[in-house]
């Protein structure tokens, strides 16, 4: 990183980069993650000032309009990111099964689980792939919502020392309700929270060791994913 | 918005990346009073303002996924996409800000509290750092960082050359940053 960069990404911050070294740079920051964290650096420390600034309600209809655009969104593009994740899924558990198939305890287990699981009614059974984005699969979590039990395996998630991983659900607007930290194999879900799974989202939060104190998450999230219904 | 702690808005944000469109609403809800400020202040138009919001949360919504928590904190992130798209759309405007409005800010930024408001310790904390600046770098720097003036508008402004509003403008950020900490 030069020096020039460094100045650069300071008057990025500051908002004076004049037009095309501002293009520029935007280019550039996309495919050099290094220049990426110097413009970050910058922006994340005079962000105090930024955000000082007084708070202005906006009127209701550029909410509408946004929900206008998400409309129009729908109707031509999301189903993509969709099929991705289906897919993506697919090939986890395909993954997961080879492994199965490898004749290891716990793959043996895992068969099991997978294997003997009685015929289920719809949504009884949802699964998630969390990982944090671009990356390997980190967890696969699976919720039987009919046993009331969650089960996490966990891939390449890596653990802080010194503190646990925690599981939340959310739901909309609602506050993240815990599914309790990674460590056991497999957690009770409380009877309340189990039909509200469907199309959750699963987040993992770094909270101290045992879980957060505060009953919500206290630490960044690391990990995220969605559960949908199992696509078998 | 100080009563909501972020880990909830990187939730949020994590939920839209899933395309959750409840969620997004929430992260609307909590967020664009501050957002739609910050905004306003650079763009002074109401219309352009409402019109930059609007794209800074299909712009959120789209780029869910490259949040990180080192991107800083989630408000810090949207505020930043907001403040990046103000500043392209104000470059491209042809008119030049008033003058008069220009007067105003400098005034409001070195003297009256009302422009900075939230957490009255944080505000006390950027106050002070603020402070250590020399005043007309000072005043330059909230000019050009607040209200999104431009380094031509500032030469105008304080009767400099463009090199040393730029010199002024560097100093200021590199203090600043010194001062607040890279954990702000």
């Amino acid at each position: 990183m030069t020096e020039d960069d460094e100045t650069r990404a300071a008057e990025y911050a500051t908002g004076t980069l004049p037009g095309a070294e501002r293009a520029e740079l935007r280019r550039r920051m996309e495919h050099d993650p290094a220049l990426r964290k110097l413009v970050q650096g910058w922006e994340r420390s005079l962000a105090e000032a930024a955000e000082q600034v007084a708070a202005v309600a906006p009127p209701d209809r550029v909410w509408l309009s946004i929900e206008r655009s998400l409309g129009q969104e729908a109707a031509t593009g999301p189903a993509v990111a969709a099929t991705a994740e289906i897919h993506r899924l697919r090939r986890s558990r395909l993954l997961w099964r080879s492994v199965a198939a490898g004749a290891t305890a716990l793959a043996a287990s895992l068969a099991l689980w997978i294997g003997l699981a009685p015929p289920r009614a719809p949504a009884s059974s949802l699964v998630a792939v969390v990982n944090r984005s671009g990356d390997l699969p980190a967890l696969i979590v699976r919720v039987d919502t009919r046993a009331g039990l969650v089960r996490v395996r966990s891939l390449s998630a890596e653990t802080p020392a010194g503190h646990s991983l925690e599981l939340w659900s959310i739901v909309g607007g609602d506050p993240p309700r815990s599914l309790g930290t990674l460590s056991g194999p497999s957690k009770a879900i409380p009877a309340a929270d189990r039909a509200r799974l469907e199309n959750a989202t699963l987040a993992v939060s770094v909270e101290p060791a045992g879980g957060s104190p505060t009953g919500r998450p206290t630490g960044p999230v690391v990990y995220s994913g969605k559960l949908v219904a199992d696509p078998d | 918005m100080s009563d909501q702690p972020s880990p909830d808005l990187a939730l949020l944000i994590a939920a839209c990346a899933n395309r959750d469109r409840g969620a997004l609403a929430t992260l609307y809800r909590l967020t664009s009073a501050k957002v739609f400020g910050v905004v306003l202040r650079i763009l002074r138009d109401r219309q352009a303002a409402e019109d930059v919001l609007q794209e800074v949360y299909l712009r959120a919504w789209q780029n869910a996924h490259l949040f990180t928590p080192e991107a800083g904190r989630p408000l810090t992130w949207l505020v930043a996409i907001a403040r990046n798209r103000a500043i392209d759309v104000v470059r491209n405007r042809r008119a030049a800000p008033l003058a008069t409005q220009a007067d105003q800010d400098a005034a409001d930024l070195a003297a009256d509290p009302t422009p900075w408001e939230a957490d009255p310790l944080q505000t006390d904390r950027l106050r002070s750092c603020l402070a250590t600046l020399d005043e007309a770098h000072r005043d330059c720097f909230i000019l050009a960082f607040v209200s999104g003036y431009s380094r031509e508008e500032l030469a105008l402004r304080f009767g400099r050359n463009v090199n040393t509003i730029k010199t002024w403008l560097h100093r200021s950020a590199r203090s600043l940053r010194n001062c607040l900490g890279e954990t702000a």
